[in-house]
């Protein structure tokens, strides 16, 4: 029986794709020509080659050198779900930014949202396929804005290998010793000096010498090669050959094995320079278990003579890539770049008041980069409170501030968070302040903020948060900037004053007035102290616009208070700043 | 409306000068600096390039015509004190080294009064601009007229503009230029030295306004209405010419060349613009909001070509080719 039988029907979708095609041809002739017999491939995919007529399209120094026709060959999946992907069949394009290992075009930058099969079809494939030709020729494509371009263009990733993370910069020597601290079973931590509490494993970290246009490879051997020698070159290279690196790779590779358990794998960071110049690209690798233990074995018969030959590297053995989280200052930008919420950067923070709002606040505090974060409550978690705090079961009957503090350490184990389980902070911690969030809704310490502003000099940015009782999706911040002697409870009072007065503003009447019969419930019978109605998506959303809009304060001083709604509260306008104008004090 | 969309394929297409004049500029002003660098007689006393002007402010927009752009580039310069008693000696050797050159002594080149000028064929020249840091600290320029020294703050106006465009969220250059193109192409407030119009927009631009409407600069229709608005306020305010200081703190103004006629002739554009730019803004038709943006800025204030049109593949009537890549995020 021949294998062909067996093969699977071109699927709906690739018949209208190659239906186009051809289309297309007939049309353009001298422009695209389809070549051969389409080909099947490995699950259920259709190959296509095409010429395409690309002569006439202008070129730039730099630009990607085309011949008069080139050839491509298209890959249709069985599926409209999976992009279409295009390759070549030479490596001519490798090294140019876009080219995925040597041979593959980076048609999409995001499939997910540029990718549409049934609004264009293969025909907008075309396009962007000879949008892309164009761009290359024309030197159009930036270098360093090219994913992963030193390493093949490509993410690194074997599934199951543990994510390492990066976040001091690399070495300046070419080899150097790390230290691969475990935080979780899918974590490694690296460092450049030896943990402490030990239990780290050794990672040599090697700076190689130029990219690695075709990647890592998916073997020892063929990781090897293109460090060495990769196969574009060999065509290409007329000067002699540079030093090859792989001795020295695998002799340090060796030795650190030879340091860390038997039968553990050995990992190996790779830091490949970037064509486009700047820091290196951090490849993370690791060698399985036997192939580690056969390495140690070398070097203890080896001893100090360790040389082992790359040619004797069996090719087969795998090489498993591991997902780097490279959080680098130098190539990291964070994803809140811009935003409001950067005014909390590097801050010491104070939080008071652990509750619907104030948990919440604390956690975005210290997601948006507080450098350390005060937080203070009396109370202590219950079950209830679950609905809308950002506790967890196990936070049951432990005190709100450490429970709260144990979360934010999770958030992000960078910061600093110091806890009180008092109603305030005692005056050594007051100090170090930089912004003060009163987020208790007590009378008593907005009295308290108002003494701090009025004490003379610079004092922190002082803040008061809340939001209504009847639906919990209205939102009040007073802010009183360093300078301003009035705290944020009399700048309250005097927005109080103009709200009332203002019919526009009515939504927010609530806010200064009594609370009216059932605007507040009481949660479990014999409760005595009634509370505001409100779920965690809209506490959280509020509490988060406060957030931000705090953080603008921070970034540039100002006073006065905010009135906000969400898009689903009764009424409008959804947001109103009033600003501080404080009458100046006469003597 | 506000088609923010067509401000972005205007500005692509027609305002900002392309990116191939753009590396061209860079390259040119490399190779500049390379031979006077190399120049026997004042290459030890070139010590660095620092570009200036609205090339490095990225506020430079395509020339009207077959008008030349130029990029400022000042020339970091050791002290030499020998030259003390007459600074001008600073442009005369620059002028000079390039007059030594291989390449440069063939392409037209002069003295200005605070730089020189080399002029290439195709529509375009470098301002070399001798700067130096004296031993007492100052930073200074040539003023060859009056063979004296001018003080100059090089970093201070790049500062600035950039703390002024953060704030205006990257739209302050971009609202620049669309000021510039209204000047140079539709010949709206001509006199005006883009140095000074640079300043009196940026100046506008507050962060504490975005207190009261956090999205005062969100885009470019809405950062051009409002900064406008308030340049047409600040203007109508000052009936009389004001004095437009540099930014930088170098304590320099920028108005001595800009008369009380010109300056009136500009406040009555601006709220003439402004009045335009609001109504284009809050018409609530879109024909009628693309009818007076274009009365603004012209015919070449349209939607961005789809992809279909004028594709190497078009696609069949009766489908539809997607965008590039949607601005949405999940």
């Amino acid at each position: 029986m021949s294998g062909g039988k067996n093969r699977p029907a071109p699927t709906d979708w690739q018949r209208e794709a190659l239906a186009e095609l051809r289309e297309a041809a007939a049309e353009q002739p001298d422009v695209l020509r389809l070549v051969g017999v389409p080909a099947r491939g490995q699950n259920g995919v259709l190959r296509v080659t095409l010429r395409l007529h690309t002569g006439p399209l202008a070129t730039a120094d730099g630009g990607l050198v085309l011949q008069e026709h080139e050839e491509f060959v298209l890959t249709l999946p069985a599926s409209p779900l999976s992009a279409t992907t295009v390759e070549v069949e030479h490596w001519r394009f490798a090294g140019y930014p876009h080219v995925l290992q040597g041979r593959r075009l980076c048609i999409f930058l995001d499939p997910a949202r540029e990718w549409d099969p049934l609004r264009g079809g293969i025909r907008a494939y075309l396009n962007r396929l000879w949008s892309w030709l164009s761009d290359a020729a024309a030197g159009q494509f930036n270098a360093s804005k090219a994913m992963y371009h030193a390493v093949g263009g490509v993410l690194h990733q074997t599934p199951g290998t543990p994510t390492l993370v990066v976040r001091v910069p690399g070495p300046d020597q070419r080899i150097q010793t790390g230290y691969l601290i475990a935080r979780t079973e899918h974590r490694l931590d690296l460092a450049y000096s030896p943990p402490p509490e030990g239990r780290a494993v050794r990672v040599p970290v090697i700076t190689i010498a130029g990219a690695l246009p075709l990647g890592g490879g998916s073997t020892f051997a063929e990781l090897l090669t293109y460090v060495d020698n990769p196969p574009f070159d060999r065509q290409r290279r007329s000067s002699p050959q540079a030093v090859a690196q792989s001795p020295a790779i695998l002799t340090t590779l060796a030795a650190s094995a030879a340091r860390n358990p038997d039968g553990s794998p050995q990992y190996l960071i790779l830091a490949v320079p970037h064509p486009a110049g700047g820091p290196p690209n951090l490849l993370g690798a690791r060698l399985p278990a036997p192939t580690a233990d056969a390495l140690r074995r070398m070097a203890h018969e080896q001893g100090s003579a360790l040389n082992i030959d790359a040619s004797q590297i069996r090719p087969d053995l795998l090489i498993e890539w591991c997902p780097v989280s490279d959080e680098r200052p130098a190539v990291t930008t964070r994803r809140d770049d811009g935003s409001l919420i950067g005014g909390f950067l590097g801050k010491h923070v104070h939080v008071w008041g652990c509750g619907g709002l104030g948990s919440w606040i604390a956690e975005f505090v210290v997601r948006g980069g507080a450098s350390q974060v005060t937080v203070c409550d009396p109370g202590t978690v219950t079950g209830g409170l679950l609905v809308r705090q950002n506790y967890v079961e196990a936070d049951v009957g432990a005190s709100k501030a450490q429970a709260l503090a144990r979360r934010l350490r999770a958030v992000d184990d960078t910061v600093a968070v110091h806890v009180h389980d008092g109603v305030l902070p005692d005056a050594t911690a007051l100090a170090g302040a930089e912004v003060i969030i009163d987020a208790t809704v007590s009378i008593a310490m907005g009295h308290i903020l108002d003494r701090l502003a009025a004490s003379g000099g610079r004092h922190p940015v002082l803040a008061q948060v809340a939001t209504d009782t009847r639906t919990g999706t209205l939102g009040l911040l007073s802010v009183s900037a360093p300078t301003t002697a009035q705290g944020p409870s009399s700048i309250d009072t005097a927005a109080g004053k103009i709200v009332l007065a203002d019919p526009a503003l009515e939504l927010y009447h609530r806010l200064w007035q009594d609370t009216p019969d059932g605007d507040e419930l009481v949660p479990t019978r014999g409760c005595s102290v009634p509370t505001f109605h409100g779920a965690s998506a809209d506490l959280a959303a509020v509490a988060g616009t406060l957030t931000s809009l705090l953080g603008m304060h921070l970034i540039t001083p100002g006073s006065g208070t905010h009135l906000i709604a969400l898009p689903h509260a009764a009424g409008s306008p959804h947001h109103h700043f009033l600003a501080h104008d404080p009458t100046p004090t006469t003597p | 409306m506000q088609l923010a969309d067509h401000f972005n394929e205007f500005l692509r297409t027609t305002v900002n000068l392309g990116q191939v004049k753009l590396d061209l500029l860079d390259t040119r002003v490399e190779a500049i600096y390379r031979a006077l660098k190399a120049d026997e007689e004042i290459g030890s006393l070139v010590l660095g390039k620092i570009p200036q002007g609205s090339w490095a402010h990225r506020t430079i927009i395509d020339p009207v015509g077959g008008t030349e752009f130029d990029a400022d580039v000042m020339l970091l310069m050791a002290e030499n004190p020998d030259w003390s008693q007459s600074p001008k000696t600073y442009i005369e050797e620059v002028y000079a080294a390039l007059h030594r050159h291989s390449i440069y002594k063939d392409m037209p080149h002069s003295r200005k009064c605070r730089c020189v000028r080399l002029v290439y064929s195709n529509s375009m020249h470098v301002d070399i601009v001798p700067y130096v840091m004296l031993v007492d600290g100052r930073e200074v320029i040539v003023n060859r007229d009056e063979d004296t020294w001018e003080n100059t703050n090089s970093q201070g106006f790049s500062t600035w503009m950039r703390t002024q465009d953060q704030i205006a969220q990257g739209n302050l250059r971009k609202v620049i230029r669309l000021m510039k193109f209204l000047r140079d192409h539709k010949g709206s407030f001509t006199g005006t030295r883009s140095v000074i119009l640079t300043t009196l927009l940026g100046n506008q631009v507050h962060a504490y306004k975005k207190f009261s409407d956090p999205g005062y600069y969100r885009d470019v229709p809405t950062a051009l209405l409002h900064i406008v608005a308030d340049l047409d306020t600040y203007l109508q305010a000052n009936e009389i010419k004001p004095s437009v200081a540099d930014p930088s703190g170098s304590g320099l103004t920028f108005d001595h060349r800009w008369e009380q006629n010109t300056y009136s002739y500009f406040r009555d554009r601006i709220h003439k613009h402004a009045a335009e730019i609001h109504d284009a803004y809050h018409a609530e038709d879109k024909d009628t909001s693309l009818r007076l943006w274009q009365n603004l800025f012209g015919p070449e204030f349209k939607a961005p070509v789809s992809a279909t049109s004028g594709s190497k593949f078009p696609a069949a009537a009766t489908t539809v080719t997607a965008v590039a890549r949607p601005g949405r995020a999940g």
